[in-house]
């Protein structure tokens, strides 16, 4: 950043990307309000190591990952603390936050099921549409990771969700 | 839906997975983020903590409090922007039309060499973030030919402008935007915006819905005044139709847009024309 002040660049940064990493957020964990709070917690945290946001090769991924790792800790986090308020778990049961919200629960039911990791893979592949090198870099994991972790995700939502895709109310176990 | 998954094994993971694309896509769509909300958590997050210092108050309070301002000086401004047409110098550069000047008024075109480079991305989100300045401005500047036209001029109007000052500043970094009005081709026009440099002001930036190549521009910065001057290349046409130049800038609390000015002169169909503004209210 040669010139310009950091914080003019860091307010551009957010009103490019807030909305691609809300959305992260929000397919990561379910829940709008969960999803609001993690983009402003992965942006401070941006904000914080604003320097090496800058300096990566790709400040959106590099933020990307911030919002994964913070969506992972909040589930470690929340299940160590067993706590049931708005909980990521919580949020991925038959719980439906209204009419818009509802349509998606057997889709986010299914995203739920899986593990973090699985999760954003699965994500960063068929949603963002990244390659594997791409999944990989962002997520800070190997290649082979991305493969068999995407694959593996792919599967399961698969068995959750496809067997009866004409009766979507019915909640799939696998 | 098809999505048997026979052979889930890595490599062939998701070749066949649009269906889930079209899913994820869908369920995504579902949420809006509330960007502002957003802002506000991360402000009362870095705000309150041992990080650098970002902003007292999250942004959108000070953008109402800044919209607030500027209602209130609105009637100052009635008074304060100046509408006059000069008689000047005849059509310096001939007619010699570019078609590259013909741009779409609504494609934003950062004009080369502004703002931060360090961060290409968030440089060129700034641009294309931000609103575009109003294409259809009020008519409180708009030129009319002054005393002292020839008389074949009366009734034309070859340039009207308004200034404003762009939502999305705030306490410490500001934007202005000028939208420009043209009636008619023009084959000399230059935008002059002088930002008074209360504290800490310096630029950090500008653009033009223009194709920022057929313009000079230039920062100058004095002691009392950053300048910047949007000049039309020599040879260059630019169409009838509505334009935006938007100059950014950093500035302590105290700037007052109200002492900062826009100027805009145009030669065309033989007629030279300015107009004048002063930023608030406008700005």
């Amino acid at each position: 950043m040669p010139d310009g002040d950091p914080r003019i660049q860091f307010d551009a940064f957010f009103d490019a990307h807030h909305r691609d990493l809300a959305r992260l957020a929000y397919l990561l964990s379910g829940n709008p309000d969960v999803a609001d709070d993690l983009t402003a917690e992965a942006f401070a945290e941006a904000w914080k190591r604003w320097d090496q946001v800058c300096r990566s090769d790709l400040p959106l991924a590099y933020v990307r990952r911030i919002v994964v790792n913070l969506a992972a800790s909040r589930v470690r986090r929340l299940v160590r603390e067993r706590r049931g308020w708005r909980l990521l778990g919580a949020t991925w049961s038959e719980r439906a936050e209204g009419p818009d919200l509802e349509a998606g629960a057997d889709v986010r039911a299914a995203l739920g099921r899986l593990p973090v990791g699985k999760r954003a893979c699965v994500i960063m592949r068929h949603y963002y549409g990244l390659s594997e090198q791409e999944t990989a870099a962002t997520l800070g994991i190997s290649v082979g990771t991305v493969k068999s972790q995407t694959s593996r995700g792919v599967a399961e939502l698969a068995a959750h969700l496809s067997p009866r895709p004409e009766a979507r109310q019915h909640r799939g176990g696998a | 839906m098809s999505n048997r998954r026979e052979d889930p094994d890595a490599g062939q993971a998701g070749r066949d997975a649009s269906w889930l694309t079209g899913l994820l896509d869908t369920e995504a769509e579902r949420y809006s983020p509330d960007g502002r909300r957003i802002r506000a958590a991360m402000h009362e997050q870095v705000g309150g903590g041992r990080h650098r210092a970002f902003s007292r108050r999250p942004v959108w309070l000070s953008r109402t409090r800044a919209r607030i301002v500027t209602a209130t000086l609105v009637a100052a401004a009635a008074v304060a922007v100046i509408a006059t047409a000069e008689i000047g110098q005849p059509p310096s550069g001939s007619s010699s039309a570019a078609a590259s000047s013909k741009l779409p008024p609504t494609s934003r075109n950062p004009v080369a060499g502004s703002s931060a480079q360090g961060n290409g991305r968030a440089t060129q989100s700034t641009v294309s973030d931000h609103p575009v300045p109003t294409s259809a401005p009020s008519k409180s500047s708009s030129s009319t030919p002054s005393a002292g036209a020839p008389s074949a001029e009366a009734g034309a109007k070859l340039v009207s402008a308004t200034g404003t000052v762009n939502s999305d500043s705030f306490d410490y970094w500001s934007e202005e935007d000028v939208s420009v009005t043209l009636d008619e081709p023009v084959t000399a026009f230059r935008l002059t915006v002088n930002v008074a440099r209360t504290a800490l002001v310096a630029s950090t930036g500008y653009w033009t819905t223009y194709n920022p190549d057929i313009f000079d521009v230039t920062v100058t910065t004095q002691a009392n005044v950053v300048t910047y001057v949007f000049t039309l290349k020599s040879g260059q046409t630019l169409q009838a139709g509505s334009a935006g130049f938007a100059v950014q800038f950093n500035h302590g609390p105290s700037h007052n847009a109200a002492a900062d000015t826009y100027a805009v002169n145009v030669t065309g169909s033989g007629q030279h024309a300015a107009v004048k503004g002063a930023a608030l209210g406008a700005f």
